[in-house]
């Protein structure tokens, strides 16, 4: 240990067993101390001054502050994730609310509950995030080869690819609709003017009144990009978040135009496609108004302009003939008209569309 | 609850002990991470990963004295791992950027000679390298000890007490500057 006999203020500020002393109190480093101190009492007001510096170090606090709805968000992410159910063969079967951690954990949210809730009247701020906390999120994650179907409360709806997920409300609630994606998807948006729809990809916002496009946002990859095929969209960066006055910072974005977000630079770079996408208004008129076309070409039309698949027993139903316009109508409606038109029934199950005949009418 | 009980309550599964440790540290990891990671939303998926990664693996983890230092520890190589796979193909240089100011909390010092001195000293903390600036962080901010702090930054002891030393030649020097014309400045 050094010699403290000729220490000055700032030989302390240097010290580390005397910082260490500050900070990490033990006995040990007591023991010394107070003996050095009674052997030299004229340190005393240096050390006091040295220690008065020391523990008044602070730290700025950074410029991107977490509030507390946001981390609570956090939180109840990392809890879903964690506790996700994952079926056990071997544990036996105790139903939920037998469970100790169960009750305790009742008791718990409840108090929280009224906690939150009551924290929710007094300061009524940033409610958007915490709306989503109290709504709870429906996670849907794509692990399968093909893309799956989500429908959404509003009656927006989603085709997202393999590998991706997305996150959003059971039901919408508040000013905005947001959704949290992780990959690729394309969104046809129920149009609702008072209720912007806002897909979050990391730190790029897509934000729409209804539309429909695709958003290609994968973890790793170092180019984000949105594609408009109808109406108009706005992208943005979360940390600029658009205001009357700063509307540049906002890309918009309106049919057959993508926008490409390099990660690395944080930018945006808009440009018009090649080729008209097949589900913008132009090419779908064309392409997806049917006269007296069979049903597997139907069929296959939609398959290709959503990349979805749907189901249907192609030896009773591939061969009927119909006449259906498609082109206006979202892709659950459309599923439904041809339906209708072959006399079938259809349902979603999984993320999957599957057609099926109807049996009364059959017989 | 004391921290290293509701660490052993999770290890044995207790969903409670688990979230409030979440609760508990998420904030200053947030706070730590975003000094050297500017991407926040990467940021918050590499503590997200880390706490996850810590429920499935908790029958294997043992004891810590420290959780705090654990997920410092944890969350710090992470974001370093995984940044390090996105900029695969770019040079990979061993610097990075702790964006910290210092302050003196004013409340406490009300001795002038002090007041004086805790000045000079948030200057020398404020004007030192990235890597100096994170220890400090650690150590007067988050109050870990040294060994914590080098294990943390995945250095020796011996090149954390090297950097150490390094610090205080800089306070050194600059305490010589500030005490030589420091008394001058007053006068002018």
């Amino acid at each position: 240990m050094a010699n403290y006999d000729n220490f000055e203020i700032e030989d302390f500020l240097q010290d580390d067993s005397f910082i260490d002393w500050i900070f990490h109190e033990n006995a040990e480093s007591n023991a010394f101390w107070t003996t050095f101190l009674s052997d030299h009492p004229e340190k005393r007001t240096l050390i006091e001054k040295a220690r008065a510096i020391l523990i008044s170090i602070n730290v700025k606090p950074h410029d991107d502050q977490l509030s507390d709805a946001e981390i609570n968000l956090r939180v109840k992410l990392i809890q879903d994730q964690a506790f996700r159910q994952v079926p056990d063969k071997q544990a036996p079967i105790v139903k939920i609310y037998q469970r100790q951690w169960f009750k305790t954990a009742a008791v718990f949210l409840v108090f929280i509950s009224i906690g939150f809730v009551a924290y929710q009247i007094l300061t009524k701020q940033d409610n958007r995030i915490t709306q989503d906390v109290l709504n709870k999120l429906v996670k849907i994650s794509n692990t399968s080869k093909k893309s799956k179907f989500v429908q959404m409360n509003d009656g927006s709806l989603a085709v997202l690819t393999p590998g991706s997920e997305m996150e959003f409300p059971s039901t919408f609630k508040g000013k905005e609709r947001n959704v949290y994606l992780r990959g690729e998807a394309f969104f046809e948006v129920h149009k609702d003017h008072e209720h912007p729809f806002l897909v979050h990809s990391q730190n790029m916002i897509t934000r729409v009144l209804g539309t429909s496009f695709t958003v290609k946002a994968f973890k790793n990859a170092a180019e984000f990009k949105v594609i408009v095929n109808t109406g108009k969209v706005w992208v943005y960066d979360q940390k600029t978040k658009p205001t009357a006055e700063k509307k540049d910072v906002v890309i918009v974005l309106t049919p057959n135009q993508q926008v490409t977000y390099n990660r690395n630079v944080l930018q945006f770079k808009k440009d018009t496609l090649m080729h008209p996408l097949l589900l913008s208004k132009e090419v779908a008129d064309k392409e997806l108004n049917f006269t007296n076309i069979p049903f597997s070409t139907v069929i296959s039309k939609l398959n290709v302009a959503y990349g979805i698949q749907i189901e249907y027993n192609k030896q009773k139903l591939g061969d009927l003939r119909i006449t259906a316009l498609l082109a206006e109508h979202p892709l659950n409606e459309k599923v439904e008209l041809i339906c209708r038109a072959v006399n079938a029934k259809y349902r979603f199950a999984d993320g999957r569309i599957i057609i099926e005949e109807d049996a009364s009418t059959n017989k | 609850m004391e921290d290293s009980e509701l660490w052993d309550l999770f290890r044995a599964g207790n969903q409670l002990a688990y979230t409030q440790l979440v609760n508990k540290h998420y904030k200053p990891l947030f706070n730590y991470g975003r000094r050297f990671c500017q991407d926040r939303e990467f940021l918050m998926d590499c503590i997200q990963e880390v706490f996850y990664e810590l429920w499935n693996r908790k029958e294997k983890i043992s004891s810590t004295p420290s959780v705090k230092w654990y997920l410092f520890k944890a969350v710090r190589l992470r974001i370093f791992r995984d940044q390090a796979k996105w900029t695969k193909n770019e040079e990979i240089t061993d610097e990075y950027n702790f964006l910290v100011e210092f302050n003196i909390e004013s409340k406490i010092i009300n001795d002038l000679e002090i007041n004086d001195l805790s000045v000079k000293v948030k200057n020398i903390l404020n004007a030192l390298p990235p890597r100096q600036q994170e220890i400090m962080y650690l150590r007067f901010y988050e109050g870990l000890t040294l060994n914590q702090i080098s294990e943390i930054m995945g250095i020796t002891n011996q090149s954390l007490r090297n950097l150490l030393q390094k610090s205080y030649k800089s306070f050194r020097a600059e305490w010589i500057s500030l005490l030589v014309f420091l008394p001058y400045l007053k006068f002018i």
